[in-house]
């Protein structure tokens, strides 16, 4: 084909629009979405604590009585201890204070663990986030780009062994799973360690710890993940295919696009129900890690409730019940906001 | 007629189904040439867009199948161009313009850069090249304030605005030829004219030709110089627009202007042609037309009609037609 050049004229004037052109007014709107997400997630934090303060309160036995135990004390006793803990107050006293509380980062104290709730718990926050992190964020964005290169050749032999291998990828229950992953690869094979987040015989610093870490979290990151790969692959898969078909990648190809372009065009739609079932499997990945961290001695958050409910430490319970709570709450927040970098027209509803 | 810019000679296009083989689109042959403006016009279903998807390469397979004819442009015949010459040839020297301006729009694009994208990949243009030459685009097809309309998304602009920028998307790269599937039949009657007149100016002012894909003879009426009459996967009529309106010759045309109702007429009853288009999977052994038709006679169910010319610019495919 003949070379081939675009003749016409820039229309006089166009220069000062590009110039005013350089001011973009479309950011407000954004501002104005994320003030009013964060706005709505203040109630839900409201909501959180009064369900927290209303169980505590509804938990059989009172607490002086818990922590007399066998001795007999006199009435004046108990009255001192009753106005120490605050418990002479009224509920709605009660109620205040414990906000109070919460804002001032105090979360109270574990008897059994002689220890400070919230100190306990951030603890134990780089071991649960490093192992749920890593597992949904590999395990989606795994599940994501096997689904983009699927979508593009529909019931072909590797779509449907896809499918296949998603459908048991999901239905597999972490517990088995991590049995048997655990006796091959650790017991049988002994590539990976079976327990725990470090080697304990060695104390190692910079980037050995980092490997270290790593060859611990590979399995239980990969029992936690199976799941996530599965389902992210599935919703992907559908959500790239319905993608493909609608008129505008019609009109994608119509302007002569290369095919790499054509794709982008599905995925920036495509992605859109993979953020939102990501969203939900932030909560959901939480379960699954108490169960995997159990298996695999991985010292997390789940496992330090795992063994507050053995031990009856309340405190400890619920600290972590209103911890994780809030963390959900500021996920979603967060989900919410990214949506919408994707999706322009909920920014605007 | 002017020098011929795109010769579309023999086109079969079959759809694949589970039903059978469609024949969507059966010896089609057109032809446009230099700065004109040629429209399709039939019904739905009788492979007008088929035809177009054909002319672009974009026919779907499966279940879509382009089996014979040569579609030359400009003295190449695509269907022997590659798959990436093909793609240099969409966009850049043949633009496309679709019905419905919500759709063919992605939703969670800016403006900008669906026209952009256009100018990187045909033009090469740099970043700020881009920016001017959007702007300039989105005034020629007269969008008001096109400073912020670049910014933003298809949902944010009205439909006759969002048939605009698909125009400003189709001319980007000043391309030879347009084609216009139903480019008004998803929008209000007064901004349909509006668009019309848009579309005829440009096409104009760049020198380029336009093919109209539409069903509706008011459209062609206003805008085309001459046209073809599809019926059921075929061309069953070809003349100059003046000449179709006022002698149509074959029976099909004859019933579609029957039932155009005219603002200097009084009617006590619409004219509507019976019956439907025949379904393209058994396709009759005669004229396709032949179950709705009021001249037919005997030769009509057992052999197709030929085509007849009648001049340079004219002809008619009918056993009966109207001399």
């Amino acid at each position: 084909m003949k070379g081939y050049r675009v003749t016409s004229k820039v229309l006089p004037g166009t220069r000062a629009v590009v110039e005013k052109s350089a001011a973009n007014p479309a950011r407000l709107s954004s501002i104005r979405y994320v003030a009013l997400k964060v706005l709505s997630a203040l109630p839900m934090l409201l909501g959180v604590i009064v369900v927290n303060f209303v169980l505590i309160h509804l938990a059989p036995g009172d607490p002086v009585s818990v922590l007399v135990g066998e001795t007999e004390p006199t009435p004046e006793q108990l009255a001192e201890l009753y106005q120490k803990l605050g418990l002479d107050k009224s509920v709605g006293r009660q109620f205040l204070e414990y906000v109070g509380s919460i804002l001032r980062g105090d979360l109270g104290y574990s008897y059994v663990l002689q220890n400070d709730v919230l100190g306990l718990i951030l603890n134990r926050v780089p071991a649960t986030l490093s192992l749920m992190l890593t597992s949904l964020i590999v395990f989606t964005v795994v599940g994501v780009l096997l689904a983009i290169i699927v979508a593009r050749h529909p019931k072909s032999l590797i779509d449907r062994g896809g499918s296949a291998l998603a459908v048991i990828g999901y239905s597999v229950p972490a517990f088995w799973l991590a049995q048997i992953i655990l006796l091959v690869f650790a017991l049988q094979l002994r590539w990976f360690p079976t327990n725990g987040m470090t080697n304990s015989r060695y104390t190692y610093e910079g980037w050995a710890y980092f490997t270290d870490v790593l060859h611990h979290l590979i399995l239980p990151a990969s029992v936690l993940g199976m799941r996530y790969l599965a389902i992210n692959f599935r919703y992907a898969r559908a959500a790239m295919r319905d993608a493909l078909s609608q008129d505008y990648i019609v009109a994608a190809r119509a302007k002569g696009l290369p095919e790499k372009r054509i794709v982008f065009h599905a995925f920036r739609n495509g992605i859109l129900p993979v953020i939102t079932v990501f969203g939900l499997n932030v909560t959901d990945i939480l379960a699954g890690s108490i169960l995997t961290e159990i298996v695999f001695g991985w010292p997390g958050i789940g496992r330090l409730m795992y063994d507050a409910m053995y031990a009856r430490d309340y405190p400890l319970l619920m600290g972590i019940f209103i911890f994780v709570s809030i963390g959900i709450i500021i996920t979603n927040l967060l989900i919410d906001i990214v949506y919408s970098l994707f999706d322009p027209r909920v920014r605007l509803k | 007629m002017a020098e011929a810019l795109l010769v579309v000679e023999g086109l079969n296009t079959v759809l694949n189904t589970s039903e059978g083989t469609v024949r969507a689109v059966t010896d089609v042959s057109v032809e446009i040439g230099k700065g004109e403006i040629v429209g399709i016009v039939g019904e739905s279903g009788c492979g007008k867009s088929m035809t177009v998807m054909s002319i672009m390469g974009l026919v779907p397979s499966p279940p879509g199948e382009v089996t014979g004819g040569r579609v030359m442009f400009d003295g190449t015949d695509l269907r022997t161009l590659s798959g990436a010459e093909m793609q240099k040839t969409r966009g850049r020297r043949i633009g496309m313009i679709f019905q419905d301006p919500m759709t063919f729009l992605n939703p969670v694009l800016t403006i900008e850069s669906q026209i952009s994208e256009m100018l990187r990949h045909h033009l090469n243009l740099t970043k700020a090249e881009r920016r001017e030459r959007v702007i300039d685009l989105l005034r020629r097809v007269r969008i008001p304030d096109p400073a912020r309309v670049v910014a933003s998304y298809p949902h944010q602009l009205s439909g006759g605005m969002r048939q605009r920028i698909l125009i400003a998307t189709a001319i980007s790269c000043d391309p030879e030829l347009i084609i216009a599937d139903e480019p008004t039949t998803a929008l209000d009657v007064t901004v349909q004219a509006q668009i019309l007149e848009l579309l005829k100016e440009i096409i104009h002012d760049m020198g380029s030709s336009l093919l109209l894909i539409t069903h509706d003879l008011g459209v062609v009426a206003e805008t085309c110089d001459r046209v073809y009459v599809m019926y059921a996967g075929k061309v069953v009529e070809e003349a100059p627009v003046d000449e179709l309106f006022r002698t149509p010759k074959h029976p099909y045309t004859q019933g579609l202007l029957a039932s155009i109702l005219r603002a200097d007429e009084r009617r006590d009853e619409l004219y509507a042609l019976d019956g439907t288009v025949p379904n393209l999977v058994d396709v009759p052994v005669g004229c396709a037309f032949v179950d709705r038709c009021a001249k037919a006679t005997a030769i009509c169910e057992t052999a197709g009609p030929g085509w007849t010319r009648n001049s340079d610019v004219s002809g008619v495919a009918c056993w009966n037609y109207e001399t």
